[in-house]
């Protein structure tokens, strides 16, 4: 995630807001979150209920298995999915800068 | 990859965030892309 707040201010440009969603408790999510002093909005999902569901989703959209990040455009549809590899859990900055900047120029016209 | 059509609805949910309010998905719409992290855990 630091690699998403290093380049914070990029991602507001764009109109995109970073939601993480985590596994952990919510006074123990709160405490990490303050900690950090991290940016973006931190949602606990101790009973894996967005997970479970996003899982379900999953199999409808056959993906085979969770990604890792998603981007879900301003009408709600997902338009981009990313799964953790060996290397890193999310893409490049840039490339979801592309991302936005294209699902952007597409609202435009 | 390259960006998918608009096919397939994101599944709204509500969770609660770090400054304890509640938090639809369905908030951001016609507002803000949201980039939704799935982390599998911090520690």
């Amino acid at each position: 995630m630091a690699q998403l707040r290093q380049d914070y201010q990029e991602f507001v440009d764009r109109q995109a807001v970073i939601v993480v969603v985590g596994p952990e408790d919510r006074q123990a999510f709160k405490q990490y979150w303050e900690k950090e002093q991290l940016p973006f909005i931190g949602l606990a999902d101790p009973q894996h209920q967005v997970a479970d569901m996003y899982g379900q989703q999953v199999k409808w959209l056959k993906l085979g298995r969770m990604p890792s990040l998603m981007i879900i455009d301003k009408r709600g549809f997902i338009r981009y999915w990313h799964y953790a590899n060996a290397m890193s859990d999310i893409p490049r900055n840039q490339e979801l800068f592309d991302i936005l900047d294209t699902l952007n120029q597409q609202s435009a016209t | 990859m390259s960006i998918q059509d608009q096919t397939s609805q994101a599944p709204d949910f509500t969770l609660v965030d770090t400054h304890d309010q509640a938090v639809e998905l369905s908030d951001f719409r016609d507002h803000n892309h949201v980039i939704l992290v799935f982390n599998r855990g911090f520690f």
